[in-house]
């Protein structure tokens, strides 16, 4: 509460201070107009370089902590949920991360680690069935001619990609899934990092949720 | 002149900032941020969000809501935003209105940009729109219309340089300096100098090429996770480049070499980890936009004619000039 309250206050004083050296160079000498932007430009520098050396997100002044932590050799600590679609025959299969549109695939797996799993089983169920309903309405847009959109039909595959690449499973039709999603489970992937490498189906799979419950 | 004015510093402070330059790089700014942004903001469904059933957001603060006045339950109010964020984005780069354009669409992006990570972080940092929210408004508290809009302001010919036409495009740079210097930076803090390590930076390419919901890439990858050299000298090329990086501000060589190695640099991280970073088109705002407008104009014999003067915006202490003579080549003047 305290970052976003400081964040705000951060950001309207680069927009107040902003406006103010740029109406207010109009009626001043250059001297005070020159004082006004050195004013701008110190609050900016102070503000960027707080966010920063702080290491608080002031956000859109950032500390940006990009890959700032140490990757274990195994990834049982944090487990990386996995969304399948299940059929009317029991077969599990993944699902092209373009069906959870608006949410891209990393934002969705962190809200599924960090809230999914605390909310109370109605509200996880609301959740499961808005993924099977979207999980079913891909697979169809899929199978489609026109195949499963991206988020912006017309820039196609131009589209500016997420932070982290994702395989368009369901690109071509063959890989599509011909029957429709019954049942939806998530489970939680978490693997010893060399064992993987050298035997990539060496990962340890627990299902944390299932979609109707059985 | 004031004490402070007098001192080395406040020189340093006015050379860095207030050295006059042509309008035309201020203009390529806002060109560039004005359709980089637009590609980013057509690329997602931002306003959608809004629209998520209820659950999504009941763990988000009120605080993080209020902050960027981001609420469920407004999906067609927010889909007008968006289209009127777009709508500001062309204006500001074809230079209509651009000050207001510029503004708009800064104010519209800071209030847009959150959702698309708002249900579990309120702050959307790399995804490519943090850069763009403080460069837009920095760009309208500038005269970031002077030249190449669409819609003149009556002047045939751009302004004659000016020290207002370089603070705006010199803390646009510090921007997207501190992207490196603070990601390095924090590798040390959280981290410390081990984050260098092989066996750390294996680990991330090996996360990153096992992970198959994220595999795209993967030869680059394993082959430099076979190699523990190969590890050892990313992790403290890294390092180095991130923290080395705010060379650019101040070095004419270091900008011409370094700049370009960003590219290669991302490039390098796509191939080998997966991971994207929209913002290298944000680079271009390092291009020289006068050698690049004199080396446009050579061929037509109209301009040849007639020696002119077109200032090195980038150059920070000292300006250089370039002058395109009657033979077309380009020689540097001091």
């Amino acid at each position: 509460m305290k970052t976003n309250i400081v964040s705000t206050i951060a950001f309207v004083g680069f927009v107040g201070l902003g406006l103010l050296a740029a109406t207010g160079g109009r009626f001043l000498a250059e001297p005070a107009k020159r004082r006004l932007t050195n004013a701008f430009l110190a609050f900016a520098l102070t503000v960027s370089f707080a966010a920063g050396l702080t290491q608080h997100n002031l956000w859109p002044f950032s500390s940006w902590p990009v890959l700032a932590m140490p990757m274990p050799a195994a990834t049982f600590d944090l487990p990386t949920p996995r969304i399948v679609g299940v059929d009317a025959n029991g077969n599990e299969y993944d699902i092209d991360y373009r069906a959870w549109q608006p949410l891209s695939l990393e934002e969705l797996t962190s809200w599924l680690n960090l809230h999914f799993f605390h909310l109370d089983r109605a509200s996880e169920d609301r959740v499961g069935k808005f993924f099977l309903d979207r999980a079913n309405r891909a697979r169809e847009q899929a199978l489609a001619p026109s195949g499963l959109a991206y988020p912006n039909r017309w820039l196609g595959p131009l589209t500016a990609p997420t932070h982290i690449l994702h395989p368009a499973i369901w690109s071509r039709a063959g890989r599509v899934p011909r029957n429709c999603f019954v049942r939806l489970r998530i489970y939680q992937e978490s693997w010893d990092l060399e064992a993987r490498r050298l035997d990539p189906a060496k990962l340890t799979r627990v299902l944390a949720y299932e979609y109707p419950l059985r | 002149m004031n004490r402070l004015s007098q001192s080395r510093w406040a020189q340093y402070w006015d050379t860095f900032w207030f050295t006059p330059t042509s309008p035309r790089n201020l203009a390529a700014a806002r060109i560039i941020f004005a359709a980089y942004s637009l590609w980013v903001l057509a690329s997602r469904q931002l306003a959608e969000v809004s629209g998520l059933p209820l659950d999504f957001w009941s763990r988000v603060g009120a605080s993080a809501r209020w902050r960027y006045l981001d609420f469920p339950g407004h999906l067609s109010l927010e889909r007008t935003l968006v289209w009127l964020a777009g709508i500001a984005l062309v204006c500001a780069g074809a230079g209509v209105f651009p000050r207001l354009s510029c503004f708009v669409s800064g104010i519209l992006l800071y209030h847009l940009a959150p959702f698309e990570s708002i249900i579990w972080i309120p702050h959307p940092y790399a995804r490519g729109l943090t850069i763009s929210v403080i460069a837009l408004l920095t760009l309208a508290f500038s005269p970031c219309g002077d030249s190449w809009t669409l819609l003149p302001l009556g002047r045939s010919r751009p302004s004659a340089p000016a020290s207002d036409y370089t603070w705006p495009v010199r803390l646009i740079q510090v921007f997207l300096v501190e992207i490196y210097l603070f990601a390095g930076y924090a590798k040390i803090v959280v981290v410390g100098w081990k984050w260098a390590s092989a066996a750390n930076i294996r680990n991330w390419i090996l996360y990153c090429i096992e992970e198959d919901q994220m595999g795209v890439f993967h030869s680059l990858g394993a082959w430099a996770a076979a190699r523990q050299l190969a590890c050892l000298a990313l992790g403290v090329g890294t390092l180095v480049f991130e923290l080395g990086l705010i060379m650019v501000l101040f070095s004419r060589i270091a900008r011409r070499v370094l700049v370009p190695l960003v590219a290669l640099f991302h490039l390098g991280i796509l191939l080998g980890m997966n991971l994207t970073f929209l913002n290298v088109p944000q680079l271009l705002v390092f291009a020289n936009w006068d050698v690049v407008a004199a080396w446009l104009k050579k061929p037509h014999p109209e301009v040849s004619n007639q020696p002119h003067k077109v200032e090195e915006v980038n150059a920070s202490a000292e300006t250089a000039f370039v002058t395109q003579n009657t033979l077309g080549t380009l020689a540097p003047m001091r």
